[in-house]
């Protein structure tokens, strides 16, 4: 894979390929996009939603606009900023760890997250009154510091794996004690963690939107920005520093990049797993490349459609019921990363 | 095999039978102590219980049914922790790393997933036989295993690095179909809650009866896993060498584990820690032969069981808030053995990861 | 396990949601409330045969009631009983039995019917709340899974609601009887046989009215909620009834749904039909617009702020929501229902001059002007 990879790249192919994935994906995304702006009670035509997406103003008392632009649109937006982020974010912490299990779901990051909103709603006088986005970003990140921390090794990616899936099941018990002991003067906050864990697609408006967009704005340029270092570190510790490079230093800060991008959308979401896993897997395997600047644009496409794809079936697959969209993330993206895995993991992590 | 014959006599075996010995009297002990204490008012010495347990006509009533109730758990507790320690010991052999557990084979996740899914969305019958949820626990735990097994083949050779990446894959795949499955049954409700942590409260004579038969079908098959297990400990070459089959060796010790998790796991729900800590604990006395390693991490575990259970039995949260002024934030209510089991596998676990080199 | 725990732990949610917008004096207000009612009550208690104040209470009942007041029959007459819980299973009772209570639905029904009684909940605080200044259990069971408490505890038998069969109670079963009654909650049952709605609740009191020799006060109590259903009808109007009711205050747009007691009362009295089919699935926004109904009782005004749907729902328009404080909406009796139905009245018909129900531990179900008429 990395041999192959580091041959084609002095060719055009991989960016030949990388223009041709991202055609298509962007091409998934706007059809399926467009439909999924059309879809729901009532159905809405093509014309209006075009109408809708290109004018600015006031929206009049008709239906369409509001459940369009209102309704439907944030959540289109949400499943496309927080797919982006997760698959750029995913190409982040597998390729400065070179670890092929490099996700938030495995790395004890949502569960860290989890917990510290299961403390906050249950016990609010344990934990500062700080708003969500934050606490999950400093829950997400605390867990993946021990993770990497006691690792001490990041390059290891079987101690890494193996202390965050025992940092998951620690962190989950955790959270369930809490949900147990809490008296029932409390019981309120339970709602809120289950709120957070079946995820919250379906109370996605423009306030949460605008909630998680300063973190992408802020994030994804300097994302793509250190796809130099994250290429560097890819060529081997040693190699890096002789690029003059601190491997440790970079990769602390790559993964706080990485959190940065993911637990805002945990935040707002819930977590949805194993998207970042999968997306740059199958960006790396459809352009033939390892070059971190075109995997993370594949990746963040990618990435986008499979969100998209999970928002729209668990909106209208069982309408007028929402389903959790973790549900449809799992049943796409699952399967399919157990086989890249059982496939590519003992060579990519022994590259 | 044949590896086995030139395996130098090693003079820890003599330290391992101390050690076995040390550990089984302490056992002993806290099998006497979770049969004397327990959150009802009785409090049951030797004499009492035996008399209670084997002479019922002439005990008191509440005697009779808190011996009972005790020593059902005492012996669920003893099993599980036994069999979850052994399994714990096949896979650190077998990964060649000591953070190696049942939970990372996704066996466990696979055993409550079926469990959970079958209680919740199964077809619902008041009259279930008793054995048929450990049962369907058990095929779901085994099946999670040779998955595991299965997928890490896809990539040809069957290494430790690629089963361990799968086995955690998958359990974290399985643990979220877990959580959602538990939230979407009927919509939300984070049912089964102590299940999903690992508890021993539904012990019964039946269940404890259940789980000996199938840890006794299993035996064999970790008598014949523990040879293969020292071989391949030895390093893939040393084991090629000897005339094993590397990935029918893999498969013969995964398979063991995998059914021995699956046979506790599916009764007790997802307890953790167990086979983590109990084989590092003996490791530095009995040394890496799974012969000594292996029954000696056996006895550990159960007694880590025992103690988180007796733990779970006797501590109410809200005692341990009271003096500390707290007893309003906590319930009154009990908490599942496989909290304890974290408490005393989470310091751990951060010292086994910072002592690995 | 088995459906038990879902259960349990969907009622939690479905509680704390109901909750979260009382919590600040309903629930601190009701919690201290109930400790010290319960204390007296037990302190009462103690020295008293439960037969007794039974009696009193029965006599009492019926005199607004009834031609049978013929009080507790002979015990001596009464047994040998046999009775059959909701999965069928028949138990015979040679004497009146001490009975356990597991969870809300008997705790409340055992309470109504001034039967004493040992018990489990969830915490202290509800078993001594949820009582409508009745009977105290005379045992607090901290662990309803472990034989040993309710051996304790010496009980005969242990009355689970809802119906269950989790494995976790099998210990239990092997120690005492395990009795397994009807549906205490909005959920549909899952048994054959197991019976669901307001009529769950009203089957669990003549269960334990006739397991315990209470049988004309179960039957005062069953007079005293088909009262409150005959009072709740004088409000109804043909607008009413054409009405469609939304009980939210889940996740996003979850309504309980018409096969809930409290939706079957409401429409049965002519107030209209709620929507939706379950309980917990959480339904599309466009869709609640789309269906959009004509009554909305919210618990969670929180959730409403910037929902863009919201001000668009034609009972936000009319002036039509109402934010309730109590939590009984979703469980356990008809004493419970009594309550949830009387802020009904209270906020949806201010003119009726019925009062708030005020804390569930001081609320006593005889003496509720929906009872009284």
């Amino acid at each position: 894979m990395t041999t192959t990879g580091l041959r084609a790249e002095s060719g055009t192919g991989p960016v030949v390929r990388s223009v041709a994935v991202a055609a298509a994906a962007i091409v998934v995304i706007a059809v399926l996009g467009l439909y999924s702006l059309t879809q729901g009670e009532p159905d809405s035509t093509l014309g209006a939603v075009l109408d809708n997406l290109f004018r600015t103003g006031p929206i009049e008392g008709d239906i369409d606009s509001l459940l369009i632009r209102e309704v439907r649109l944030p959540r289109v937006l949400m499943a496309l900023i927080a797919g982006a982020a997760l698959g750029i974010a995913g190409v982040l912490l597998q390729d400065s760890m070179r670890n092929p299990l490099a996700d938030p779901t495995l790395l004890g990051v949502a569960q860290g997250a989890g917990f510290i909103i299961a403390l906050s709603a249950l016990y609010p006088e344990v934990v500062p009154p700080l708003p969500t986005t934050i606490l999950c970003f400093i829950g997400g990140t605390l867990a993946g510091i021990l993770v990497l921390g006691l690792s001490r090794d990041a390059r290891n990616p079987v101690k890494v794996v193996l202390a965050g899936a025992m940092l998951s099941i620690l962190l989950g018990t955790a959270s369930t004690v809490v949900i147990l002991i809490a008296p029932r003067a409390r019981a309120a906050g339970v709602l809120e963690y289950f709120r957070f864990v079946i995820g919250s697609f379906f109370d996605v408006r423009w306030e949460s939107i605008g909630l998680v967009l300063p973190w992408f704005v802020i994030a994804i340029p300097i994302a793509l920005l250190s796809a130099r270092v994250v290429n560097l570190l890819q060529l081997g510790d040693e190699t890096a520093s002789g690029l003059g490079l601190n491997p440790g230093r970079a990769r602390i800060g790559l993964l706080l990049l990485a959190m940065v991008l993911v637990t805002p959308y945990v935040a707002a979401i819930g977590p949805i797993g194993f998207v970042s896993l999968f997306a740059p897997h199958v960006s790396r395997s459809l352009i033939a490349s390892t070059d971190a600047r075109l995997v993370m644009a594949i990746s963040a496409l990618i990435g986008a459609a499979i969100l998209l794809i999970a928002d729209t079936a668990a909106r209208l697959l069982f309408f007028p019921f929402e389903i959790p969209a973790g549900v449809f993330t799992w049943i796409i993206v699952g399967p399919l990363a157990l086989v890249l895995v059982g496939r590519l993991g003992g060579r990519g992590a022994t590259a | 095999m044949s590896a086995l014959a030139s395996l130098p006599p090693d003079p820890r075996v003599r330290t391992s039978i101390r050690t076995i010995a040390v550990v089984v009297a302490v056992t002993l002990f806290m099998m006497a102590m979770s049969l004397w204490w327990g959150t009802g008012s009785v409090r049951l010495g030797p004499v009492t219980a035996w008399n209670a347990l084997f002479d019922s006509e002439n005990a008191e009533r509440l005697e009779v049914v808190a011996a009972e109730a005790r020593v059902v758990r005492i012996l669920m507790s003893v099993l599980v922790g036994a069999a979850l320690a052994s399994a714990g010991a096949l896979l650190q052999t077998l990964y060649r790393n000591p953070l190696a557990s049942p939970e990372i084979t996704g066996v466990t996740q696979g055993s409550v997933v079926a469990v959970v899914v079958w209680l919740v969305y199964g077809p619902r019958e008041s009259a279930d036989p008793d054995w048929l949820f450990p049962v369907i626990g058990c095929i779901g735990g085994i099946a999670a295993g040779l998955l595991t097994y299965a997928v890490s083949r896809l990539g040809g050779r069957v290494d430790p690095l690629r089963l361990i990446l799968v086995g955690v894959l998958l359990g974290g795949l399985l643990g979220s179909l877990l959580g959602l499955a538990l939230i979407a049954s009927d919509g939300l409700g984070l049912d089964l809650i102590s299940w999903t942590v690992g508890t021993v409260q539904s012990a019964t004579w039946g269940r404890v009866g259940l789980l000996a038969a199938a840890l006794a079908v299993c035996l064999p098959l970790v008598v014949i896993a523990i040879p293969y297990g020292n071989a391949l400990a030895l390093g893939e070459d040393v084991a090629q060498g000897t005339g094993l089959t590397v990935n029918r060796a893999r498969g013969v010790v995964l398979f063991a584990a995998a059914a021995v998790t699956a046979a506790a796991v599916s009764l007790v729900g997802g307890i953790g820690f167990v086979g983590l800590v109990a084989p590092h604990l003996v490791r530095r006395r009995t040394g890496s032969d799974l012969r000594r390693l292996l029954p000696t991490a056996a006895v550990v575990g159960a007694l880590l069981v025992l103690v988180a259970d007796f733990a779970s039995r006797n501590i109410r949260p809200r005692d341990l808030a009271t003096p500390f002024g707290a007893a309003e934030m906590v319930g009154a209510f009990a908490l599942p053995t496989g909290v304890y089991l974290a408490l005393i596998g989470a310091p751990f676990f951060i010292h086994l990861l910072r002592r690995q080199p | 396990m088995r459906t038990f725990w879902r259960r349990r732990m969907l009622a939690v949610v479905v509680a704390a949601a109901l909750v979260a917008a009382a919590c600040g004096d309903s629930d601190d207000g009701s919690d201290t409330a109930a400790e010290d009612a319960s204390a007296s009550e037990s302190a009462d208690n103690t020295g008293s045969e439960p037969v007794e104040e039974a009696g009193d209470s029965a006599a009492e009942d019926e005199t607004t009631e009834a031609e049978d007041a013929g009080g507790a029959e002979d015990a001596a007459d009464y047994y040998p009983l046999t009775i059959s819980d909701s999965f069928g299973t028949e138990y015979t009772f040679e004497e009146e039995p001490r009975i356990g209570c597991a969870w809300y639905g008997c705790v409340e029904a055992a309470a109504e019917l001034g039967v004493s009684f040992a018990a489990s909940i969830i915490s202290e605080e509800e078993t001594t709340s949820a009582f409508y200044g009745r009977t105290a259990p005379e045992f607090l069971v901290t662990d309803m899974t472990n034989p040993e408490e309710w051996a304790a505890a010496d009980v005969d038998i242990v009355l689970f609601s809802p119906a269950s069969n989790s494995p976790d109670f099998d210990p239990v079963s092997q120690v005492v009887d395990t009795f397994f009654l009807h549906y205490d909650n909005f959920l549909a049952p899952q048994w054959d046989g197991v019976i669901g709605g307001y009529e769950g609740y009203i089957e669990n009191l003549r269960l334990i009215g006739t397991m315990m020799n209470r049988e004309a006060e179960a039957e005062a109590a069953i007079a005293r909620f088909n009262t409150m259903v005959e009072n709740l009808a004088v409000y109804a109007t043909d607008e009413t009834a054409e009405q469609t009711i939304a009980i939210i205050g889940l996740l996003g747009y979850a309504s309980l749904g018409p096969g809930s007691a409290m939706c079957q009362v409401l429409n049965e009295a002519g107030h209209g039909t709620c929507i939706g089919s379950g309980v917990a699935e959480v339904l599309n926004a466009e869709a609640f617009l789309a269906i959009d109904p004509s009554l909305i009782i919210d618990v969670d005004p929180a959730a409403r702020e910037g929902d863009p749907i919201w001000p668009n729902l034609s009972a936000v328009q009319n002036d039509n929501v109402y934010n309730f404080l109590t939590n009984r909406y979703y469980c356990c009796s008809t004493a419970g229902l009594i309550v949830a139905l009387q802020e009904y009245v209270h906020r949806v018909f201010p003119d009726s001059g019925v009062p708030a129900p005020g804390p569930d531990a001081d609320f006593d179900p005889t003496t509720s002007p929906l009872v009284q008429g």
